[in-house]
C-alpha cells in the first residue's frame, strides 16, 4: 500500500487545488506566474504521455492455463511419426541428398532417407515372413523392383530417392506431393496387402488432429500449481494508457471535453481497485448412476452456492471431469452471478470407460464487477459422489469367494521349482543342513561323496501379470480414444481373476507408469487389491508418465523382483522396439513370458498401416522366440476373448 | 475425435452474444454520432471495421486498435464543433464497446460455446454502464461547477491529479 501512498496524496492535494482554483479563479492570479504554470502542465503532459508509452509496452501478468475437462489427453496415434516425415519430405531434403550421393553419418538424415530407411526394413522383414526370402536375397529383390506388380511402389526402393520432379514442384505457392512420397505410399501399400492385411487407399492420411503432437500429450491433464491467484486481466493497464492520454491531449489541445473522459478511466480503475475478486462458494455434485457399465451414460448434476456475504458478480466454474471420461452431452463449465445464499445447479453426461475414476477438484474464475481482476482457485466439494466407479466387476459378477474345491489341482503348467516333493527332478551336491531322508546313499557308496535328491515341488505356478505402461506405450488408435495402457489394466484384471478364481496365486505390476507392484498370492482380498490396483490412476494412469523408462532397466528390476519360478505375462501394445526388447530380456533371463497386446493401430491410412505392419512383425519376431502372443482388439472386451478361448 | 475438434476450431458464433451484440451496436452508435463529420466518419469506419475483425478473429489486438479508431474519431467530431457533454457521451459507447468485447472474447476462452452466459454477460454490461455513468457524471459536475475561464495552473494541476491518480490505481 505504501507504493500507491505517496501518488494518492500528490493527487488529493492536486485536484483540491486545482478545484479551488477553478471555483475561485482570482486566487491563481497572484499564486505563480503564468510562465511557471505552463511549465508545470507542459511537464506533466510530458510525464503522462511518458507513462503512457511504458504502460503500453509493459507485458501482461501471464495467463492462468485452465484445464480442458471436456475430453481426456491427447494421444499419440501409431503411425504419427511416419506420416510427419511424409509431410515434412521437401525439394530441400532433395538438394541435401544431391549434394552427397551416399548419407555417410556425418550430417542429419533428411526426412526422404528416413523414410527409405525405415520402408527398407519394413519390406526385408515383410518378403522374409511372407516369401521366406532371406535379408540379402529380399534386398536383392526390392532393388531390382520385381518385388510387386504396382511401377509407382517398386519404383520407391528401384530408382533410388531422387525421381524427377514434376514442372509444378517448382512454381512459387504450388506444393504438390513429391514423387517420393507417392512412391512411399505405394509401397506401404503394397507391403500391407503382400503381409494379408487390409491395405488402405495410397492417398489416404490421418487426420490432422492426430498429426500434432498437442501440449496435452506432454502437459497436466488438470494443473491447479499456484491457485489460488489473483490476476489482473489488463483491463486496468490499457484504460490507464487511455486516461493519460486523453487527458494529455485535452489540456494541450485546450479541451476540456477530452479531459473529462479521462474520468470514465478513472472510475473503472477505481473500481478494479476498490472490490476485490473474492467470494466463499460451496459446490455438490450427484452421479446418476454412480456405478455404471462401459459404454452407457452418468448424468453429472453439479450445484454451486454462494455461502459468502458478498455478491459474485462474475463465477465462471469447471467441474474437475476425470482424465479418463469424456463429456458426450452438455458442458462441464458453467458461469453465472449469485447473490448470497442463493445456488444454480448445471448438468452434463459423461460416457462411461472401465476404471475407477475420481473427480478433480472444480476450478473457479471469480471476477470483479468491471471485470479488470480475477482470481482462479480450486472449489471443495463439501457434499455427494467424487468418484466414480466402472467395471472391473467379478466374473460373472459373483463377488462371493471361489467355492471351495474337493480335490485343489497344481494348475495346467509346471511350477519349476526344485524341492521335497515326490517326483525325481536331480541330484545336487550336499549342503549342511539338507535332511538325511533326502540324501542319496547309492550316490555316497558309489562315489564317495554325499549328495542330496532334488524333487519337484507340487507347488502351483506363481502367475505376474505386468502391464506395460512405459510413456512409449501410451498410443491410442485415436488421439482422444482410450490408450493402450488402461486397455492393458483392463486385461490384466480380467487375467489375474481369472486365474484367482482356477486357484493360481497372481500378482500384478506395472512398467512405467506408477511402477506398483502387488506379490502373487491368493484370497479374496488379494482380489480387491488387485483390483483396486489395476483400476485406479495409481499404477496405470490416463496421463502419460513424462520420464521414459529404459526397457532394459526394467527387465532387469523385474528379474530382480520376480522369482524364477514365476510365469510372467506381459500386457503391452508393442507399438515400439523397447516393448519387444523388454519382453525378450525377460525370457533371456529365464523368465517363462508370455505376452497379451491390445491392437490399437488403424492401418485405415498409409501411415497407420505402416504402424500396423511394424506391430505385426515385432509380433511375429516374439512368436519365432517361442514366446506365446495373444492379439486382441481392444474393442472386443478381453473377457469375451478370454472365454471364446476357453471355448475352443 | 471429430466432434472435439469442432469444438476448438474458432467460429463466428461462437462468442457470446449479447456481449458482442452490445459491443456492435455500441460501435453503430459511435458512427451515427460521428456521421456529420466526414475525417471522423472515417475513422470510425475504419475503427469498427476493426473491432468487428477482432470479435471475428479473435484478435484483442485488433480490437485495441479497432476502439482506439474510434476514440480519435469522437475527438475530432467532438473538438471540433462538439461541446464537452457530447464529447463525454460519444465517449461512453466507445468504452462500453471496448469493454463488453473483450468480456465476450474472455468468456468464450475460459467457459466455451456450450455453457449458458447471458446472466454474466448482463450483470457485467449493467456494472459497467453503471460505472460509466457514475464517473463521467462526477466529472461532469465538477466541469459544471467552473465558472468563468479556467486558469492554466487548474488545468496543470488537475492534470497532475489524473497522472497521480492513474498511477497509484495501478
Amino acid at each position: 500500500m505504501s507504493r500507491r501512498r505517496l501518488p494518492t496524496i500528490v493527487g488529493l492535494l492536486a485536484i483540491s487545488a486545482g478545484g479551488l482554483l477553478l471555483a475561485l479563479p482570482e486566487l491563481g492570479g497572484g499564486l505563480l506566474p503564468r510562465v511557471v504554470a505552463t511549465l508545470l502542465t507542459v511537464g506533466v503532459g510530458v510525464a503522462a504521455v511518458v507513462l503512457a508509452v511504458g504502460q503500453l509496452f509493459d507485458s501482461d501478468e501471464q495467463e492462468t492455463r485452465l484445464p480442458t475437462p471436456e475430453r481426456r489427453p491427447r494421444y499419440r496415434v501409431p503411425g504419427t511419426a511416419f506420416a510427419e516425415l511424409l509431410d515434412r519430405s521437401s525439394i530441400v531434403g532433395r538438394r541435401a541428398v544431391d549434394d552427397t550421393d551416399e548419407w555417410d553419418g556425418a550430417r542429419e538424415r533428411t526426412p526422404r532417407e528416413r523414410i527409405h530407411a525405415s520402408l527398407h526394413e519394413l519390406a526385408v522383414d515383410v518378403l522374409g515372413r511372407t516369401d521366406g526370402d532371406r535379408p540379402g536375397a529380399a534386398a536383392d529383390r526390392l532393388a531390382g523392383g520385381n518385388w510387386t506388380d504396382d511401377e509407382v511402389a517398386a519404383a520407391f526402393f528401384a530408382d533410388g530417392l531422387r525421381p524427377p520432379l514434376p514442372r509444378r514442384a517448382s512454381l512459387p505457392f504450388v506444393r504438390p506431393e513429391l514423387p517420393i512420397v507417392t512412391r512411399a505410399r505405394h509401397a506401404v501399400v503394397e507391403l500391407a496387402e503382400q503381409r494379408g492385411a487390409d491395405a488402405p487407399a495410397p492417398d489416404s492420411r490421418l487426420v490432422p488432429a492426430e498429426t500434432t503432437d498437442t501440449e496435452d500429450a506432454t502437459g497436466e491433464y488438470w494443473p491447479t500449481d499456484g491457485l489460488p491467484r489473483t490476476r489482473s486481466t489488463g483491463r486496468t493497464k490499457r484504460v490507464s494508457v487511455a486516461v493519460l492520454l486523453a487527458s494529455a491531449g485535452g489540456v494541450v489541445m485546450g479541451a476540456p471535453g477530452a479531459v473529462l473522459t479521462a474520468t470514465f478511466g478513472v472510475a473503472l480503475a477505481g473500481a478494479a481497485r476498490i472490490w476485490e475478486p473474492t467470494g466463499d462458494i460451496e459446490l455438490t455434485r450427484t452421479l446418476e448412476p454412480q456405478t455404471p457399465t462401459p459404454g452407457t451414460t452418468v448424468e453429472v448434476t453439479v450445484t454451486v452456492r454462494n455461502v459468502g456475504k458478498t455478491t459474485i458478480p462474475d463465477l465462471r466454474l469447471l467441474d474437475g471431469v476425470p482424465a479418463g471420461l469424456t463429456v458426450c452431452s452438455g458442458s462441464p463449465r458453467t458461469t453465472t452471478a449469485l447473490r448470497p445464499g442463493t445456488e444454480r445447479s448445471f448438468t452434463y453426461t459423461l460416457t462411461a470407460v472401465p476404471g475407477n475414476h475420481t473427480f478433480e477438484p472444480p476450478v473457479a474464475v471469480l471476477s470483479d464487477f468491471a471485470g479488470a481482476r480475477e482470481t482462479v482457485r480450486t472449489v471443495a466439494v463439501t457434499d455427494g459422489h467424487e468418484s466414480l466407479t466402472c467395471g472391473f466387476e467379478r466374473r460373472g459378477g459373483d463377488g462371493s469367494a471361489p467355492h471351495q474345491r474337493a480335490t485343489p489341482l497344481p494348475g495346467q503348467q509346471e511350477a519349476g521349482v526344485t524341492g521335497s516333493g515326490v517326483e525325481f527332478d536331480s541330484i545336487r551336491a550336499y549342503r549342511p543342513g539338507d535332511p538325511a531322508s533326502r540324501i542319496d546313499w547309492h550316490h555316497r557308496a558309489k562315489i564317495g561323496e554325499l549328495a542330496t535328491v532334488e524333487f519337484r515341488e507340487p507347488r502351483q505356478p506363481r502367475v505376474a501379470v505386468v502391464v506395460d505402461a512405459r510413456r512409449a506405450a501410451y498410443v491410442a488408435a485415436a488421439s482422444g480414444d482410450i490408450p493402450a495402457p488402461r486397455h492393458g489394466a483392463a486385461a490384466a484384471y480380467t487375467i489375474a481373476d481369472q486365474l484367482l478364481d482356477d486357484g493360481v496365486p497372481v500378482g500384478v505390476g506395472t512398467v512405467g507408469g506408477g511402477d506398483r507392484w502387488v506379490l502373487p498370492t491368493t484370497g479374496e482380498r488379494h482380489r480387491v487389491a488387485i483390483q483396486t490396483c489395476l483400476a485406479g490412476e495409481a499404477a496405470v494412469p490416463w496421463t502419460p508418465p513424462a520420464p521414459s523408462t529404459e526397457s532394459t532397466d526394467a527387465a532387469d528390476d523385474l528379474t530382480a523382483r520376480l522369482g524364477p519360478d514365476v510365469q510372467v505375462i506381459v500386457v503391452s501394445p508393442l507399438c515400439d522396439d523397447d516393448g519387444v526388447t523388454l519382453i525378450r530380456r525377460l525370457a533371456e533371463a529365464g523368465q517363462s513370458v508370455s505376452v497379451v497386446s491390445p491392437d490399437c493401430t488403424a492401418p485405415s491410412t498409409v501411415a497407420g498401416a505402416c504402424a500396423h505392419l511394424d506391430r505385426e512383425n515385432r509380433l511375429s519376431t516374439l512368436r519365432e522366440h517361442d514366446i506365446p502372443v495373444r492379439n486382441w482388439n481392444p474393442e472386443t472386451p478381453f473377457r469375451e476373448v478370454q472365454a471364446r478361448a476357453t471355448d475352443s | 475425435m471429430p466432434q472435439i475438434a469442432d469444438r476448438e476450431r474458432p467460429s463466428p458464433a461462437g462468442l457470446p452474444r449479447f456481449s458482442a451484440g452490445v459491443s456492435i451496436a455500441s460501435v453503430l452508435a459511435v458512427l451515427g454520432l460521428v456521421a456529420s463529420v466526414p475525417v471522423a466518419l472515417a475513422f470510425a469506419g475504419g475503427g469498427g471495421l476493426a473491432v468487428v475483425a477482432g470479435l471475428l478473429r479473435r484478435s484483442e489486438l485488433a480490437l485495441t486498435a479497432g476502439v482506439s479508431g474510434l476514440f480519435i474519431a469522437v475527438i475530432q467530431a467532438g473538438t471540433g464543433a462538439g461541446s464537452p457533454e457530447w464529447l463525454l457521451g460519444a465517449t461512453a459507447p466507445v468504452v462500453l464497446a471496448w469493454v463488453t468485447a473483450r468480456h465476450a472474447l474472455r468468456l468464450e476462452t475460459q467457459i466455451g460455446v456450450e455453457a449458458p452466459t447471458l446472466r454474466v454477460e448482463l450483470v457485467h454490461t449493467i456494472s459497467v454502464g453503471t460505472l460509466l455513468t457514475a464517473g463521467g457524471g462526477v466529472g461532469y459536475l465538477i466541469y459544471r461547477s467552473v465558472t468563468g475561464t479556467p486558469s492554466p495552473l487548474a488545468l496543470g494541476l488537475l492534470l497532475l491529479a489524473v497522472v497521480a491518480f492513474t498511477v497509484a490505481l495501478r
